[in-house]
């Protein structure tokens, strides 16, 4: 697989075409949001009961697994559910790619997801309390609670990539062999992988962060309850 | 399959943005509509809680009064059907004493028939002997009869005690001694004789007897004084004896 072409360069930064994508994806969502928030009322139209299922169909997703406050994470795992869709939608649009296909990008939420694991960690329970977890229940556990750290960080960031980058070059591939035509039942296969990638993403994403909570308020529980 | 570092720190940075504008356009109005809907919704549901919990309460007090009327109802039921024992009671001992008068004015009605029967009964054989008699006696009377029993009136005047025969003397008196003397049979002058003398000596007026005869008496005499009337004669007897007997029955 190719890396995104640069389009132009702004200064001395080489913008690639999956970051235009991205920026076009942007503003689609960006101006869909406020042209559809615009006249929320207490009697809602068909668009608004649209939104409202959409958002309170991830706000419940996010509560199956922390429901203590589904909110606080939906902001973040909701935005990952929402561009990953559209951005793996977007390869079938002729003339567009993925942005999910380049590694860059993929690479990204990846940290992002690993960063806001120990950000939410911290958050709910501060330094101390949240880096303890990593040596329970035995501090010879750590290089392996690190390895996974890491290992389940490039498997997300690679798995999406791979995934969509795969099912891009497939379709290209039959499109060449088998000529016009052939390829639909690819690109509806496009459209089932795109879903299921984005929503393994975001689950997975979910669950990390639920974990890194969950994981070091366990045993701060099991004390308070033991004094 | 290389990481551009130029696009990876662009694509962390439009990521950040995104879920920024993302929460400033998409989420926040939505959750906030979906928390108005929810806080309408839950004062909705407020508002019919409190409705129930008003309609408990009315059906508790409605259910309390239904058991107060009720209550009222068993007493009042109670009361009337002792008062409506009551009245029975006096309504039948009413019924009861209205039969045993009932009764008492059927006895007596009863008893003054029986009585009133044997009265008329009596009488009608006191008539009818009479009647027999009279026409025994219309057969076998004759002068020496009534000039008997002109005898004997003649003796019972004597016997009378005066203040009985002072009413007569008066009205002899009043009368000029005129006296009517019937008798049924034309009496002998001697029987008139002892006669008027008997009633000069016990009235005390000179007596001027005034005869005439009358077949009705049967035998015997009659004799008027003024108002009073003097009987001695058949007819008179078997009258006082039909109404003697009566009277005495």
């Amino acid at each position: 697989m190719e890396p995104h072409p640069i389009v132009f360069h702004l200064g001395p930064l080489g913008i690639s075409a999956a970051v235009v994508t991205t920026w076009g994806i942007m503003l689609v969502l960006a101006l869909a949001s406020l042209l559809a928030t615009r006249a929320l009322g207490e009697h809602p139209g068909k668009l608004q009961t649209v939104l409202e299922g959409a958002v309170m169909a991830i706000e419940n997703s996010i509560a199956a697994l922390f429901p203590q406050r589904p909110r606080m994470l939906l902001p973040f795992v909701g935005t990952l559910w929402v561009f990953l869709v559209v951005a793996n939608l977007a390869g079938i649009v002729p003339g567009l790619h993925s942005p999910t296909g380049d590694l860059s990008l993929t690479a990204a939420l990846a940290i992002l997801v690993f960063l806001s694991v120990h950000w939410y960690g911290v958050r709910a329970a501060g330094w101390r309390a949240y880096l303890r977890h990593y040596l329970s229940p035995s501090p010879l556990l750590l290089p392996f609670h690190l390895m996974s750290e890491l290992s389940r960080t490039v498997a997300l960031a690679i798995r999406l990539f791979g995934n969509m980058a795969s099912l891009e070059m497939a379709a290209l591939l039959v499109l060449l062999v088998a000529g016009f035509l052939v390829p639909v039942p690819i690109l509806l296969l496009h459209v089932v992988e795109a879903l299921v990638q984005a929503y393994i993403f975001g689950m997975l994403a979910l669950v990390y962060i639920a974990s890194g909570i969950q994981a070091q308020k366990l045993p701060r529980e099991t004390t308070e309850t033991s004094t | 399959m290389q990481i551009d570092t130029t696009t990876f720190v662009l694509q962390l940075i439009n990521f950040a943005v995104l879920v920024w504008i993302l929460q400033r356009f998409l989420y926040r109005p939505v959750l906030a509509a979906i928390d108005r809907r929810r806080a309408a919704v839950e004062k909705t549901m407020g508002d019919a809680r409190e409705l129930r919990a008003q309609a408990e309460r009315l059906r508790a007090g409605y259910e309390a009064q239904l058991a107060d009327w009720e209550r009222e109802r068993v007493r009042a039921r109670g009361a009337l059907e002792s008062e409506l024992a009551t009245l029975r009671a006096k309504g039948l001992a009413d019924v009861a004493q209205g039969v045993e008068r009932e009764r008492d004015r059927h006895a007596a009605l009863a008893a003054k028939r029986e009585t009133d029967w044997k009265r008329e009964t009596e009488q009608q054989a006191l008539d009818q002997a009479a009647a027999f008699a009279a026409r025994l006696l219309e057969r076998v009377a004759d002068g020496a009869l009534d000039e008997r029993l002109a005898g004997v009136l003649a003796e019972d005047l004597v016997s009378w005690p005066d203040g009985r025969i002072a009413p007569l003397a008066e009205a002899a008196r009043a009368f000029g001694g005129r006296v009517s003397v019937t008798s049924a049979h034309p009496l002998p002058e001697a029987a008139r004789e002892r006669l008027a003398q008997a009633l000069a000596a016990r009235l005390g007026v000179e007596c001027r007897p005034e005869y005439a005869v009358d077949a009705m008496l049967l035998g015997g005499v009659s004799v008027g004084v003024g108002p009073w009337v003097l009987q001695a004669n058949l007819r008179d007897e078997l009258r006082v004896l039909a109404g003697g007997a009566a009277h005495a029955g």
